[in-house]
């Protein structure tokens, strides 16, 4: 797709970066909730140890600097939702091809989970799955599980897989600050595509 | 040529009116002017840095950034998740005696290594005999010759020559995944003598002109387990050394080279001087004493080497004592070498030594050798850290002397603390994990492997005045990352991720808590012909941190893996509850949802573990200790862990606190039945009770949260 095209299909063309870095550094975003595979829900505290970045290699050898940034994600609207999609390995077509389902998405851990964060008050929904950007079969479906409920409760609540916007590698550590923007300032609320134009212009 | 030899042997060169010294002699030369003054090379005023500081601090700017920019470019070279993604890598440039000038991120304390495998070429007549030139390529990964701590981190060396002279060396290195001993390995665990450390080289060409033989690619193919990933790696140690390399010419090009061979010199000396300075503001005169422990238990497992087929306690000592020109490490009173893959060599000891002290006094500094000669070792001849035994094995250095740099970084936090600097002190730890590896896909294909990710962060220990973190401390390389599960899952073809956690309850406990430790569940599909797992030993059977002495505050939890092999986890798959850390895993186990035909909790050394389908491998690792008497800790702090599940059992913090928290019996006799808790305790029936009838377990967050709430708003104790 071109860069023409992609832009004609969103709302609007807001260079945002500055009103996206603003809203991470403030929390002053929408309450965010986020559905990952079972067993990951210390994701979003975690941060895969990342507590140097930004430093100078000054700050960065005093180890005593070292800190985590506030979660991206209240830890406490974190649910994990059992499934497993294979993504393949490195030696090629020696095992289970990559994209095979593992584990099925449990529909009512799913169904439960969406039901926490909705209770809890969350605006938006993130579901992060191990190797979606490999296939995203399981995130569509939780998604659409999701989504379903949030009709059924007649709430205007986005629910943003994260194959959507960041379908690569290093999924489960990189794509998390992705949904994180949805959570997006009062001010780009209304433009409904206006997110993921956050996400790309960030280079999330 | 740098070659004396070849220069007399070419008449007609200016090298014949005037022999060049040998690198031996620049080696003797150094060492004894450096040892005359008590300044690096005799260099007692800094006479460049004073007449133009900013022409200075803009050569070493662009010194830094070479190495700099080495890493961020070619560690993309490299297919293996340790130096690609987390960084297991460095790079360095060097003076011709392999003094470090500057060094990028990463491996921070192999810059004490490079001056061990220069010296072992100069009095072994490199240069003289075989000649060495300018983009010449040595491999090292010997402990003894090279000073690396364990074979598993491989070398590159690049010489940069100057009109035949050598004036600076490049260097790279990276933690294999795979490094081809008897037992799969980068850590080669059950190794008795140096021939089972795995592919074992002293400083030796493998190429030149920037450029490996085609012999050495065969070394990788026929000597390792991995070796796309091996011959991958050492094409990245390459590039980055080319970059070296060329920035130092340029570097040379543009400022001369009698600036460049006094500038060198003066970078050393100064940055010796501030962390002498340093260690002088921060150090209280004394003697901190410290000490450790670590099992080798090679009982009933080493049947073909008699020898060696006995436990042996390793007995880890370590003093420091400031001094006039720094300070001194001494290991007086460790234990003795033995047939057993423990065993270290000075160069290797003083890669851990030198961890909190760079961490500590080089920080704020040019990163150079200055720290070096500002630390001064005692290594004992015959003991553990200075074998008088030629053929020990190395294989395990690093776990071992991991508990060195514990002594020794926490005498310095000592240190601080006595000085009134709480912001840096803590409790120092050094409890790490990893697991490795090989196996036979069904189709034949064979693969070692390595998976890095509890030696790329730990938890990081109380300080004084607050509870440690999670994952924010790596003493190792001190930029922690523990890597992307996605990419280690696709190098170990029939493991797969149940999880990935913080371990709540898994730290020391104190007046402040350590920051909690790490558990991952690795389940094994179709695992082909066969896999074989192994540990490394890491912070098996080892007490980094006992002797420490944190104010009465209990030190972190060593680490352990759980094999659980036949069980019923397709049950457990169509429930969706399967485990996902080692809490869980055992309480499964304990209440009979999780059925295991062979559970074995491994806090030592253990034999290959060979996995079939459905069958769990989960390790932990990473905890660390507490700060201050357990009875001090803050009431509300001991409910808020309870709260937050960071404490998983009440009647354990009761009675190590000292804390009775409101509501909490009731809760955890009530939680395994919300409906009731709600409708006999609360008085309020959950609105849903009969369409969920709800039975939740005791780790069960999103309820046990609610119920938490729910007698907050209450406001009071049954």
């Amino acid at each position: 797709m071109s860069s023409t095209a992609a832009h004609r299909q969103c709302g609007a063309d807001i260079y945002c970066g500055t009103g996206m870095l603003n809203t991470i550094l403030t929390g002053s975003g929408r309450k965010f909730g986020l559905m990952v595979t079972r067993g990951f829900e210390d994701l979003s505290v975690m941060e895969g140890g990342l507590s140097y970045l930004g430093q100078s290699q000054a700050e960065g050898l005093h180890q005593q600097l070292h800190k985590h940034t506030r979660p991206l994600v209240d830890p406490k609207n974190v649910v994990g939702v059992s499934e497993r999609m294979g993504g393949g390995c490195y030696q090629g077509d020696v095992h289970l091809p990559a994209g095979h389902s593992l584990i099925p998405v449990n529909e009512r851990q799913v169904r439960e989970g969406a039901k926490k964060l909705l209770d809890a008050g969350c605006e938006v929904i993130g579901i992060l799955f191990l190797f979606s950007f490999v296939d995203p079969r399981h995130e569509h479906q939780a998604r659409n599980l999701v989504q379903a409920m949030v009709n059924e409760r007649g709430l205007a609540v986005p629910a943003r897989c994260t194959w959507m916007v960041s379908p690569k590698a290093l999924h489960s550590k990189t794509s998390l600050p992705c949904p994180g923007p949805l959570a997006s300032r009062p001010s780009v609320r209304p433009v409904p595509n206006t997110c993921i134009v956050m996400i790309v212009a960030c280079g999330c | 040529m740098a070659t004396i030899a070849r220069e007399i042997l070419t008449p007609g060169t200016a090298a014949l009116a005037a022999p060049r010294p040998s690198l031996r002699q620049v080696i003797v030369q150094r060492d004894r002017l450096t040892a005359a003054s008590g300044h690096y090379y005799g260099v007692t005023e800094l006479t460049l840095r004073d007449a133009d500081p900013i022409k200075y601090e803009r050569f070493y700017a662009k010194l830094h950034s070479a190495v700099l920019a080495a890493r961020e470019s070619a560690r993309f070279v490299a297919a293996s998740p340790g130096s690609r993604e987390m960084g297991e890598c460095l790079w360095g440039i060097a003076t011709p005696e392999g003094i470090t000038l500057a060094v990028s991120l990463g491996f921070l304390a192999h810059t004490v290594i490079f001056p061990v495998a220069v010296r072992y070429m100069a009095d072994h007549d490199y240069d003289v005999n075989d000649g060495i030139d300018d983009g010449d390529v040595y491999a090292v990964s010997d402990g003894l010759t090279g000073g690396v701590p364990h074979p598993g981190d491989f070398y590159s060396f690049v010489p940069v020559c100057v009109e035949g002279e050598i004036v600076a060396w490049a260097v790279g290195i990276n933690h294999l995944m795979e490094h081809g001993a008897p037992v799969a390995e980068s850590w080669a665990t059950f190794a008795v003598e140096p021939f089972m450390d795995g592919l074992v080289c002293p400083p030796m060409r493998t190429g030149r002109n920037l450029k490996q033989e085609s012999w050495w690619r065969a070394i990788w193919e026929r000597r390792t387990r991995a070796a796309t990933m091996n011959i991958l790696d050492d094409k990245m140690r390459l590039a980055g050394c080319a970059m070296v390399h060329g920035a130092t010419h340029a570097l040379i090009e543009e400022f001369g080279i009698d600036y460049y061979k006094r500038a060198i010199r003066e970078v050393i000396e100064e940055s010796r001087r501030m962390v002498v300075d340093n260690l002088r503001d921060t150090m209280v005169p004394g003697t901190y004493n410290g000490c450790a422990f670590r099992l080798v238990k090679y009982k009933g497992l080493q049947h073909v080497w008699s020898h060696a087929d006995k436990n042996t306690p390793i007995h880890v000592r370590g003093s420091v004592e400031p001094n006039a020109n720094g300070l001194m490490f001494d290991t007086q009173g460790s234990s003795r070498w033995g047939y057993h893959s423990y065993n270290a060599t000075p160069g290797g000891a003083d890669c851990a030594v030198f961890l909190g002290m760079i961490n500590s006094f080089s920080h704020n500094t040019k990163v150079t050798a200055g720290i070096d000669l500002a630390v001064q070792r005692n290594y004992p001849k015959g003991s553990i850290y200075n074998p008088d035994h030629e053929f020990t094995s190395n294989a395990n250095l690093w776990a071992q002397t991991v508990a060195l740099n514990s002594i020794g970084y926490g005498a310095v936090s000592r240190a601080m603390f006595a000085r009134g600097y709480l912001e840096e002190a803590f409790t120092v730890d050094g409890n790490w994990g990893a697991f490795q590896g090989q196996g036979t896909t069904e189709d034949g294909t064979s693969y070692g492997f390595t998976n890095f990710e509890w030696l790329g962060g730990t938890g990081r220990g109380a300080w004084s005045f607050k509870d440690g973190e999670p994952l924010v401390w790596a003493a190792w390389s001190q930029m922690a990352t523990i890597g992307d599960a996605e990419e280690f899952e696709s190098t170990i073809t029939p493991l797969f991720y149940l999880g990935r956690k913080l371990l709540p309850g898994y730290f020391g406990h104190g007046k402040y808590r350590g920051g909690p430790g790490n558990s991952s569940v690795h389940w094994c599909v179709q695992p082909g012909k066969h896999i074989g797992l192994i540990r490394p030993n890491g912070g098996l059977s080892c007490t980094p941190s006992v002797g420490l002495g944190m104010r009465g505050a209990y030190p972190g939890p060593g680490s352990f893996m759980i094999s659980a092999r036949g069980t019923n986890l397709d049950a457990l798959i169509a429930e969706g509850e399967t485990p996902r850390d080692a809490r869980e895993l055992l309480a499964m186990v304990d209440d009979g949802r999780l059925t295991v035909e062979n559970l074995e909790i491994w806090k030592t050394d253990c034999p290959a573990l060979a996995l079939k389908d459905n069958d769990l491998f989960v390790d932990a690792a990473g905890s660390s200790g507490g700060w201050g008497d357990p009875l001090d800790r803050d009431p509300m702090a001991v409910i808020q862990d309870l709260n937050d599940d960071m404490c998983p059992r009440y009647d354990f913090v009761s009675e190590m606190h000292g804390v009775v928290a409101p509501g909490y019996p009731v809760v955890m006799e009530l939680l395994p039945d919300l409906d009731k808790f709600y409708r006999d305790y609360l008085g309020q029936p959950l609105a849903d009770e009969s369409r969920t009838g709800t039975n939740v377990r005791m780790n069960s967050d999103p309820q046990k949260s609610a119920i938490c709430t729910a007698l907050q708003f209450k406001g009071s104790t049954p």
